[in-house]
Protein backbone atom coordinates (compact mmCIF):
# COMPACT_ATOMS: atom_id res chain seq x y z
CA UNK A 1 0.00 0.00 0.00
CA UNK A 2 1.41 3.41 -0.96
CA UNK A 3 2.12 6.04 1.61
CA UNK A 4 -0.78 8.24 0.49
CA UNK A 5 -3.24 5.35 0.53
CA UNK A 6 -1.89 4.36 3.91
CA UNK A 7 -2.31 7.89 5.18
CA UNK A 8 -5.85 8.06 3.87
CA UNK A 9 -6.69 4.74 5.50
CA UNK A 10 -5.27 5.86 8.82
CA UNK A 11 -7.13 9.14 8.61
CA UNK A 12 -10.30 7.16 8.08
CA UNK A 13 -9.45 4.89 11.00
CA UNK A 14 -8.85 7.88 13.24
CA UNK A 15 -12.16 9.38 12.21
CA UNK A 16 -14.01 6.16 12.90
CA UNK A 17 -12.20 5.70 16.22
CA UNK A 18 -13.05 9.25 17.25
CA UNK A 19 -16.67 8.45 16.44
CA UNK A 20 -16.57 5.50 18.84
CA UNK A 21 -15.52 2.64 16.59
CA UNK A 22 -13.39 0.58 18.93
CA UNK A 23 -12.31 -1.79 16.17
CA UNK A 24 -10.83 1.10 14.23
CA UNK A 25 -8.78 2.17 17.23
CA UNK A 26 -7.62 -1.38 17.75
CA UNK A 27 -6.37 -1.45 14.17
CA UNK A 28 -4.34 1.67 14.89
CA UNK A 29 -2.96 0.07 18.05
CA UNK A 30 -2.06 -3.05 16.09
CA UNK A 31 -0.31 -1.03 13.42
CA UNK A 32 1.76 1.13 15.74
CA UNK A 33 2.06 -0.76 19.02
CA UNK A 34 5.42 -2.33 18.27
CA UNK A 35 6.93 0.93 17.10
CA UNK A 36 5.78 2.58 20.32
CA UNK A 37 7.16 -0.27 22.42
CA UNK A 38 10.51 -0.23 20.62
CA UNK A 39 10.89 3.50 21.12
CA UNK A 40 9.85 3.28 24.76
CA UNK A 41 12.14 0.34 25.41
CA UNK A 42 15.12 2.05 23.87
CA UNK A 43 14.58 5.14 25.95
CA UNK A 44 13.73 3.43 29.23
CA UNK A 45 15.57 0.08 28.74
CA UNK A 46 12.89 -1.48 30.92
CA UNK A 47 10.25 -3.81 29.54
CA UNK A 48 7.69 -3.09 32.22
CA UNK A 49 8.16 0.65 31.82
CA UNK A 50 7.92 0.30 28.05
CA UNK A 51 4.66 -1.62 28.43
CA UNK A 52 3.35 1.20 30.58
CA UNK A 53 4.41 3.73 27.98
CA UNK A 54 2.50 1.83 25.29
CA UNK A 55 -0.63 2.00 27.42
CA UNK A 56 -0.15 5.63 28.31
CA UNK A 57 0.62 6.60 24.73
CA UNK A 58 -2.54 5.08 23.31
CA UNK A 59 -4.63 6.43 26.14
CA UNK A 60 -3.34 9.94 25.52
CA UNK A 61 -3.95 9.47 21.82
CA UNK A 62 -7.46 8.16 22.41
CA UNK A 63 -8.36 11.17 24.49
CA UNK A 64 -7.01 13.51 21.84
CA UNK A 65 -8.30 11.79 18.69
CA UNK A 66 -10.67 14.65 18.00
CA UNK A 67 -7.69 17.00 17.85
CA UNK A 68 -5.83 14.93 15.24
CA UNK A 69 -6.00 17.04 12.09
CA UNK A 70 -4.16 14.74 9.69
CA UNK A 71 -1.50 17.30 8.74
CA UNK A 72 1.12 14.81 9.91
CA UNK A 73 0.57 11.07 9.64
CA UNK A 74 -0.94 9.20 12.55
CA UNK A 75 2.38 7.39 12.95
CA UNK A 76 4.24 10.68 13.35
CA UNK A 77 1.64 11.90 15.80
CA UNK A 78 1.64 8.77 17.94
CA UNK A 79 5.42 8.69 17.78
CA UNK A 80 5.62 12.17 19.29
CA UNK A 81 3.23 11.19 22.06
CA UNK A 82 5.23 8.03 22.72
CA UNK A 83 8.50 9.90 22.89
CA UNK A 84 7.10 12.38 25.40
CA UNK A 85 5.53 9.60 27.43
CA UNK A 86 8.84 7.73 27.44
CA UNK A 87 10.76 10.78 28.59
CA UNK A 88 8.12 11.38 31.28
CA UNK A 89 8.66 7.85 32.56
CA UNK A 90 12.39 8.30 32.45
CA UNK A 91 12.17 11.46 34.52
CA UNK A 92 10.06 9.64 37.08
CA UNK A 93 12.40 6.68 37.11
CA UNK A 94 15.42 8.92 37.38
CA UNK A 95 13.95 10.64 40.40
CA UNK A 96 13.31 7.28 41.99
CA UNK A 97 16.72 5.91 41.13
CA UNK A 98 18.55 8.96 42.40
CA UNK A 99 17.03 8.39 45.79
CA UNK A 100 17.20 4.60 45.66
CA UNK A 101 18.27 3.20 48.94
CA UNK A 102 19.80 0.04 50.18
CA UNK A 103 19.37 -2.16 53.15
CA UNK A 104 22.23 -2.79 55.46
CA UNK A 105 23.03 -5.80 53.26
CA UNK A 106 22.85 -3.59 50.20
CA UNK A 107 20.23 -5.79 48.57
CA UNK A 108 17.13 -3.65 48.52
CA UNK A 109 17.76 -2.23 45.08
CA UNK A 110 18.10 -5.25 42.81
CA UNK A 111 19.21 -3.21 39.78
CA UNK A 112 21.90 -5.15 37.93
CA UNK A 113 25.32 -3.77 37.22
CA UNK A 114 25.31 -1.66 34.12
CA UNK A 115 28.98 -1.98 33.38
CA UNK A 116 29.65 -5.46 32.03
CA UNK A 117 33.16 -6.33 31.08
CA UNK A 118 33.97 -6.92 27.43
CA UNK A 119 34.71 -10.56 28.16
CA UNK A 120 31.09 -11.03 29.23
CA UNK A 121 29.91 -9.39 26.05
CA UNK A 122 32.21 -11.50 23.92
CA UNK A 123 31.29 -14.68 25.73
CA UNK A 124 27.57 -14.23 25.23
CA UNK A 125 27.79 -14.77 21.49
CA UNK A 126 24.45 -13.09 21.22
CA UNK A 127 24.67 -9.77 19.49
CA UNK A 128 21.24 -8.58 20.46
CA UNK A 129 21.89 -9.22 24.12
CA UNK A 130 25.34 -7.74 23.79
CA UNK A 131 23.77 -4.63 22.33
CA UNK A 132 21.38 -4.40 25.23
CA UNK A 133 24.26 -4.68 27.65
CA UNK A 134 26.30 -2.20 25.66
CA UNK A 135 23.44 0.26 25.90
CA UNK A 136 23.51 -0.38 29.62
CA UNK A 137 27.02 1.04 29.78
CA UNK A 138 25.73 4.44 28.69
CA UNK A 139 24.52 7.02 31.09
CA UNK A 140 20.90 7.97 30.77
CA UNK A 141 21.68 11.23 29.00
CA UNK A 142 24.06 9.48 26.61
CA UNK A 143 21.56 6.75 25.84
CA UNK A 144 18.60 9.03 25.25
CA UNK A 145 20.67 11.43 23.16
CA UNK A 146 21.93 8.51 21.09
CA UNK A 147 18.47 6.95 20.74
CA UNK A 148 16.94 10.22 19.61
CA UNK A 149 19.85 10.91 17.24
CA UNK A 150 20.41 7.46 15.81
CA UNK A 151 17.04 5.69 15.89
CA UNK A 152 14.71 8.65 15.79
CA UNK A 153 16.69 10.89 13.44
CA UNK A 154 16.30 13.95 15.64
CA UNK A 155 18.65 16.87 15.16
CA UNK A 156 21.07 18.00 17.82
CA UNK A 157 18.93 21.07 18.44
CA UNK A 158 15.76 19.01 18.90
CA UNK A 159 17.49 16.58 21.25
CA UNK A 160 18.92 19.45 23.24
CA UNK A 161 15.46 20.92 23.63
CA UNK A 162 14.05 17.60 24.81
CA UNK A 163 16.84 17.01 27.29
CA UNK A 164 17.40 20.57 28.36
CA UNK A 165 20.97 20.57 27.06
CA UNK A 166 23.03 23.01 25.03
CA UNK A 167 23.92 21.84 21.54
CA UNK A 168 27.53 21.20 22.43
CA UNK A 169 26.57 19.12 25.46
CA UNK A 170 24.13 17.17 23.30
CA UNK A 171 26.79 16.45 20.71
CA UNK A 172 29.24 15.39 23.40
CA UNK A 173 26.64 13.00 24.83
CA UNK A 174 26.24 11.37 21.42
CA UNK A 175 30.03 11.20 20.97
CA UNK A 176 30.47 9.54 24.34
CA UNK A 177 27.68 7.09 23.56
CA UNK A 178 29.33 6.05 20.31
CA UNK A 179 32.71 5.70 22.00
CA UNK A 180 31.24 3.47 24.71
CA UNK A 181 29.34 1.36 22.20
CA UNK A 182 32.51 0.93 20.18
CA UNK A 183 34.33 -0.26 23.27
CA UNK A 184 31.56 -2.58 24.44
CA UNK A 185 30.99 -4.11 21.00
CA UNK A 186 34.64 -4.37 20.01
CA UNK A 187 34.58 -8.21 20.22
CA UNK A 188 31.94 -8.28 17.49
CA UNK A 189 33.06 -5.47 15.27
CA UNK A 190 36.03 -6.88 13.37
CA UNK A 191 33.85 -9.57 11.92
CA UNK A 192 31.03 -7.14 11.24
CA UNK A 193 33.29 -4.75 9.34
CA UNK A 194 34.50 -7.59 7.16
CA UNK A 195 30.95 -8.76 6.55
CA UNK A 196 29.88 -5.30 5.47
CA UNK A 197 32.93 -4.93 3.25
CA UNK A 198 32.13 -8.27 1.59
CA UNK A 199 28.50 -7.26 1.10
CA UNK A 200 29.52 -4.02 -0.57
CA UNK A 201 32.04 -5.79 -2.80
CA UNK A 202 35.07 -4.11 -1.31
CA UNK A 203 38.37 -6.00 -1.54
CA UNK B 1 39.95 22.59 3.93
CA UNK B 2 40.77 21.64 7.47
CA UNK B 3 44.52 21.13 7.62
CA UNK B 4 44.59 19.44 11.01
CA UNK B 5 46.70 16.30 10.77
CA UNK B 6 44.11 13.95 12.32
CA UNK B 7 41.21 15.35 10.35
CA UNK B 8 38.55 14.05 10.27
CA UNK B 9 38.35 13.07 13.92
CA UNK B 10 35.94 10.42 15.16
CA UNK B 11 33.62 13.20 16.26
CA UNK B 12 33.80 14.78 12.82
CA UNK B 13 32.84 11.46 11.26
CA UNK B 14 29.90 11.00 13.63
CA UNK B 15 28.52 14.42 12.76
CA UNK B 16 29.18 13.71 9.09
CA UNK B 17 27.32 10.42 9.30
CA UNK B 18 24.28 12.12 10.78
CA UNK B 19 24.39 14.97 8.26
CA UNK B 20 25.32 17.61 10.81
CA UNK B 21 28.94 18.27 9.98
CA UNK B 22 29.92 21.86 9.27
CA UNK B 23 32.88 20.44 7.33
CA UNK B 24 30.95 18.00 5.17
CA UNK B 25 32.64 18.93 1.91
CA UNK B 26 36.12 18.69 3.39
CA UNK B 27 35.33 15.34 4.96
CA UNK B 28 33.97 13.99 1.70
CA UNK B 29 37.15 15.04 -0.03
CA UNK B 30 39.31 13.52 2.68
CA UNK B 31 37.38 10.24 2.51
CA UNK B 32 37.98 10.16 -1.23
CA UNK B 33 41.69 10.75 -0.69
CA UNK B 34 42.60 8.81 2.44
CA UNK B 35 42.34 5.05 2.82
CA UNK B 36 42.83 5.42 6.56
CA UNK B 37 39.89 7.79 6.80
CA UNK B 38 37.82 5.41 4.70
CA UNK B 39 38.63 2.54 7.06
CA UNK B 40 37.69 4.56 10.13
CA UNK B 41 34.46 5.67 8.55
CA UNK B 42 33.63 2.11 7.50
CA UNK B 43 34.17 0.98 11.08
CA UNK B 44 31.90 3.70 12.38
CA UNK B 45 29.16 2.83 9.91
CA UNK B 46 29.45 -0.85 10.78
CA UNK B 47 29.12 0.00 14.45
CA UNK B 48 26.06 2.17 13.90
CA UNK B 49 24.51 -0.41 11.59
CA UNK B 50 25.03 -2.97 14.34
CA UNK B 51 23.25 -0.67 16.77
CA UNK B 52 20.24 -0.83 14.45
CA UNK B 53 19.80 -4.42 15.53
CA UNK B 54 18.98 -3.38 19.08
CA UNK B 55 15.32 -4.24 19.12
CA UNK B 56 13.55 -5.97 21.98
CA UNK B 57 12.10 -9.39 21.33
CA UNK B 58 8.34 -9.34 21.44
CA UNK B 59 5.90 -12.23 21.54
CA UNK B 60 3.81 -12.92 18.46
CA UNK B 61 0.65 -11.88 20.28
CA UNK B 62 2.14 -8.61 21.52
CA UNK B 63 -0.64 -6.54 19.96
CA UNK B 64 -3.27 -8.77 21.55
CA UNK B 65 -1.79 -8.35 25.00
CA UNK B 66 -1.57 -4.58 24.53
CA UNK B 67 -5.21 -4.50 23.57
CA UNK B 68 -6.24 -6.73 26.45
CA UNK B 69 -4.89 -4.16 28.90
CA UNK B 70 -5.95 -1.15 26.93
CA UNK B 71 -9.51 -1.98 26.01
CA UNK B 72 -11.02 -1.80 29.53
CA UNK B 73 -9.32 1.55 30.03
CA UNK B 74 -10.81 2.87 26.83
CA UNK B 75 -14.21 1.73 28.03
CA UNK B 76 -13.68 3.70 31.21
CA UNK B 77 -12.61 6.70 29.16
CA UNK B 78 -15.92 6.62 27.36
CA UNK B 79 -17.86 6.92 30.62
CA UNK B 80 -15.41 9.35 32.15
CA UNK B 81 -17.66 12.40 31.76
CA UNK B 82 -20.27 10.69 33.95
CA UNK B 83 -17.79 9.49 36.48
CA UNK B 84 -15.43 12.44 36.62
CA UNK B 85 -14.03 12.72 40.11
CA UNK B 86 -14.71 15.83 42.10
CA UNK B 87 -11.10 16.90 41.99
CA UNK B 88 -10.28 15.83 38.44
CA UNK B 89 -7.26 17.59 36.96
CA UNK B 90 -7.77 19.69 33.83
CA UNK B 91 -7.23 17.93 30.52
CA UNK B 92 -3.86 18.38 28.89
CA UNK B 93 -2.62 18.03 25.35
CA UNK B 94 -1.21 14.58 24.68
CA UNK B 95 2.23 15.73 23.72
CA UNK B 96 2.58 18.20 26.55
CA UNK B 97 1.01 16.14 29.29
CA UNK B 98 2.91 16.12 32.56
CA UNK B 99 5.10 13.19 33.46
CA UNK B 100 2.84 10.46 34.69
CA UNK B 101 2.12 6.83 34.08
CA UNK B 102 -1.38 7.22 35.33
CA UNK B 103 -4.26 7.92 33.02
CA UNK B 104 -5.49 11.44 33.76
CA UNK B 105 -8.90 10.03 34.41
CA UNK B 106 -7.62 6.96 36.17
CA UNK B 107 -9.60 7.90 39.24
CA UNK B 108 -12.72 8.20 37.16
CA UNK B 109 -13.76 4.74 38.21
CA UNK B 110 -15.13 1.73 36.41
CA UNK B 111 -18.33 1.53 34.48
CA UNK B 112 -20.85 1.45 37.28
CA UNK B 113 -24.50 2.24 37.63
CA UNK B 114 -25.06 5.82 38.81
CA UNK B 115 -25.91 4.92 42.41
CA UNK B 116 -22.86 2.71 42.66
CA UNK B 117 -20.76 5.41 41.11
CA UNK B 118 -21.71 7.74 43.92
CA UNK B 119 -20.83 5.07 46.45
CA UNK B 120 -17.58 4.41 44.71
CA UNK B 121 -16.77 8.11 44.78
CA UNK B 122 -17.47 8.31 48.47
CA UNK B 123 -15.34 5.24 49.08
CA UNK B 124 -12.54 6.84 47.14
CA UNK B 125 -12.82 10.21 48.74
CA UNK B 126 -13.21 9.18 52.36
CA UNK B 127 -9.91 7.38 52.79
CA UNK B 128 -8.22 10.08 50.76
CA UNK B 129 -9.72 12.74 52.97
CA UNK B 130 -8.66 10.88 56.08
CA UNK B 131 -5.20 10.39 54.70
CA UNK B 132 -5.06 14.00 53.61
CA UNK B 133 -5.92 15.18 57.09
CA UNK B 134 -3.20 13.05 58.56
CA UNK B 135 -0.76 14.04 55.88
CA UNK B 136 -1.42 17.69 56.27
CA UNK B 137 -0.25 17.22 59.79
CA UNK B 138 2.59 14.89 58.95
CA UNK B 139 3.65 16.85 55.89
CA UNK B 140 3.54 20.08 57.79
CA UNK B 141 5.54 18.65 60.60
CA UNK B 142 7.99 16.96 58.29
CA UNK B 143 8.31 20.15 56.29
CA UNK B 144 9.07 22.07 59.44
CA UNK B 145 11.71 19.53 60.24
CA UNK B 146 13.27 19.77 56.81
CA UNK B 147 13.37 23.55 56.71
CA UNK B 148 14.74 23.94 60.22
CA UNK B 149 12.23 26.60 61.06
CA UNK B 150 11.98 27.54 64.71
CA UNK B 151 9.42 25.39 66.49
CA UNK B 152 6.10 26.85 67.51
CA UNK B 153 5.20 26.62 71.15
CA UNK B 154 2.64 23.87 70.55
CA UNK B 155 4.77 21.91 68.04
CA UNK B 156 5.85 18.36 68.71
CA UNK B 157 9.50 17.70 69.27
CA UNK B 158 11.59 16.70 66.28
CA UNK B 159 11.78 13.20 67.65
CA UNK B 160 8.02 12.98 68.01
CA UNK B 161 7.52 14.22 64.49
CA UNK B 162 9.88 11.60 63.13
CA UNK B 163 8.15 8.93 65.15
CA UNK B 164 4.75 9.97 63.84
CA UNK B 165 5.97 9.89 60.26
CA UNK B 166 7.75 6.56 60.75
CA UNK B 167 4.68 4.97 62.37
CA UNK B 168 2.40 6.17 59.60
CA UNK B 169 4.69 4.99 56.85
CA UNK B 170 5.39 1.65 58.52
CA UNK B 171 1.69 0.93 58.84
CA UNK B 172 1.05 1.89 55.22
CA UNK B 173 3.88 -0.30 54.00
CA UNK B 174 2.77 -3.21 56.13
CA UNK B 175 -0.75 -2.96 54.76
CA UNK B 176 0.58 -2.75 51.23
CA UNK B 177 2.77 -5.76 51.84
CA UNK B 178 -0.25 -7.76 53.01
CA UNK B 179 -2.10 -6.79 49.86
CA UNK B 180 0.80 -7.80 47.63
CA UNK B 181 1.10 -11.09 49.52
CA UNK B 182 -2.60 -11.81 49.03
CA UNK B 183 -2.23 -11.17 45.34
CA UNK B 184 0.86 -13.32 45.10
CA UNK B 185 -0.95 -16.19 46.82
CA UNK B 186 -4.31 -15.84 45.10
CA UNK B 187 -5.39 -18.77 42.95
CA UNK B 188 -5.02 -18.03 39.23
CA UNK B 189 -8.75 -18.38 38.67
CA UNK B 190 -9.55 -16.06 41.56
CA UNK B 191 -9.74 -13.04 39.29
CA UNK B 192 -13.46 -12.55 39.89
CA UNK B 193 -12.98 -12.44 43.66
CA UNK B 194 -10.68 -9.47 43.85
CA UNK B 195 -13.26 -6.86 44.80
CA UNK B 196 -12.01 -6.55 48.37
CA UNK B 197 -8.40 -6.30 47.25
CA UNK B 198 -9.35 -3.67 44.72
CA UNK B 199 -11.05 -1.57 47.39
CA UNK B 200 -7.97 -1.87 49.56
CA UNK B 201 -5.81 -0.89 46.62
CA UNK B 202 -7.98 2.18 46.00
CA UNK B 203 -7.55 3.26 49.60
CA UNK B 204 -3.84 2.58 49.58
CA UNK B 205 -3.45 4.41 46.29
CA UNK B 206 -5.05 7.56 47.63
CA UNK B 207 -2.92 7.44 50.74
CA UNK B 208 0.20 6.43 48.84
CA UNK B 209 0.42 9.67 46.91
CA UNK B 210 0.10 11.74 50.04
CA UNK B 211 2.53 9.63 52.01
CA UNK B 212 5.05 9.90 49.21
CA UNK B 213 4.93 13.68 49.45
CA UNK B 214 5.24 13.49 53.21
CA UNK B 215 8.14 11.06 52.98
CA UNK B 216 9.94 13.32 50.52
CA UNK B 217 9.40 16.36 52.70
CA UNK B 218 10.44 14.42 55.77
CA UNK B 219 13.73 13.40 54.22
CA UNK B 220 12.75 9.74 53.90
CA UNK B 221 13.74 9.54 50.28
CA UNK B 222 14.17 5.79 50.27
CA UNK B 223 10.59 5.25 51.33
CA UNK B 224 9.45 7.90 48.86
CA UNK B 225 11.18 5.99 46.07
CA UNK B 226 9.53 2.76 47.16
CA UNK B 227 6.11 4.40 47.32
CA UNK B 228 6.66 5.69 43.79
CA UNK B 229 7.39 2.14 42.66
CA UNK B 230 4.26 0.84 44.33
CA UNK B 231 1.97 3.40 42.80
CA UNK B 232 1.56 1.94 39.28
CA UNK B 233 0.85 -1.50 40.76
CA UNK B 234 -1.80 -0.13 43.12
CA UNK B 235 -3.25 1.80 40.22
CA UNK B 236 -3.44 -1.31 38.05
CA UNK B 237 -5.12 -3.30 40.79
CA UNK B 238 -7.54 -0.56 41.75
CA UNK B 239 -8.68 -0.20 38.16
CA UNK B 240 -8.94 -3.79 37.09
CA UNK B 241 -12.10 -4.67 35.18
CA UNK B 242 -15.03 -5.73 37.31
CA UNK B 243 -14.44 -9.30 36.22
CA UNK B 244 -10.69 -9.52 35.81
CA UNK B 245 -9.17 -12.31 33.81
CA UNK B 246 -6.49 -14.65 35.06
CA UNK B 247 -4.11 -12.81 32.72
CA UNK B 248 -4.77 -9.55 34.60
CA UNK B 249 -3.81 -11.21 37.84
CA UNK B 250 -0.76 -12.76 36.31
CA UNK B 251 0.31 -9.41 34.91
CA UNK B 252 0.08 -7.83 38.35
CA UNK B 253 2.01 -10.66 39.92
CA UNK B 254 4.77 -10.28 37.40
CA UNK B 255 4.87 -6.57 38.07
CA UNK B 256 5.07 -7.09 41.82
CA UNK B 257 7.73 -9.71 41.35
CA UNK B 258 9.76 -7.69 38.85
CA UNK B 259 9.91 -4.74 41.20
CA UNK B 260 10.61 -6.87 44.24
CA UNK B 261 7.79 -5.14 46.06
CA UNK B 262 7.06 -7.92 48.51
CA UNK B 263 10.61 -7.88 49.74
CA UNK B 264 11.05 -4.13 49.65
CA UNK B 265 7.86 -3.33 51.53
CA UNK B 266 8.66 -5.93 54.16
CA UNK B 267 12.21 -4.69 54.70
CA UNK B 268 11.27 -1.02 54.67
CA UNK B 269 8.40 -1.59 57.08
CA UNK B 270 10.66 -3.56 59.41
CA UNK B 271 13.37 -0.92 59.30
CA UNK B 272 10.87 1.80 60.08
CA UNK B 273 9.37 -0.22 62.92
CA UNK B 274 12.82 -0.98 64.26
CA UNK B 275 13.63 2.71 64.21
CA UNK B 276 10.77 3.25 66.62
CA UNK B 277 12.34 1.00 69.22
CA UNK B 278 14.10 2.69 72.15
CA UNK B 279 17.82 3.28 71.64
CA UNK B 280 17.67 2.48 67.94
CA UNK B 281 20.15 4.43 65.80
CA UNK B 282 18.58 7.17 63.65
CA UNK B 283 17.67 6.20 60.08
CA UNK B 284 19.56 7.92 57.33
CA UNK B 285 19.07 8.45 53.62
CA UNK B 286 21.05 5.30 53.00
CA UNK B 287 18.48 3.22 54.81
CA UNK B 288 14.94 4.57 54.83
Amino acid sequence: MGRMEDGALELELVGRAAAGDEGAFRTLVDRHGRMVFNLAYRITTDRAAAEDVVQETFLRAYRALHRFDGRAGFGTWIHRIAMNASLDVLRQTRTRREVAYETEEGALDPAPSHVPGPERVAASGDLRRALGRAMGTLTEIERVAFVLRHYEGRSTVEIGEKLGLQSNATRQAVFRAVRKLRLALAPFMTERVHERAAESGAP
Amino acid sequence: MNAHHDFPTDEDLILYHYGESPDAEAITAELARSAAAQTRYAELRALLATADEWTPELPADFEGSVWQRLQPRLARERVAPLATPIMAPPPTAPDTAPATLEPTTAAAGRVLPAAHRFGARVRRILPAAAAATLLLAVGYLAGRLATNQPPQPQALSAEARQRLLAETLAEHLERSQRLFTELANAAPEAGAELAAEQRTAEELLSANRLYRTAAERGGREGVAALLAEMEPVLLELAHLPEEPQAADLEFLRRRIDARGLLFKTRVASELLTRSLEPDSPPLTRSTV
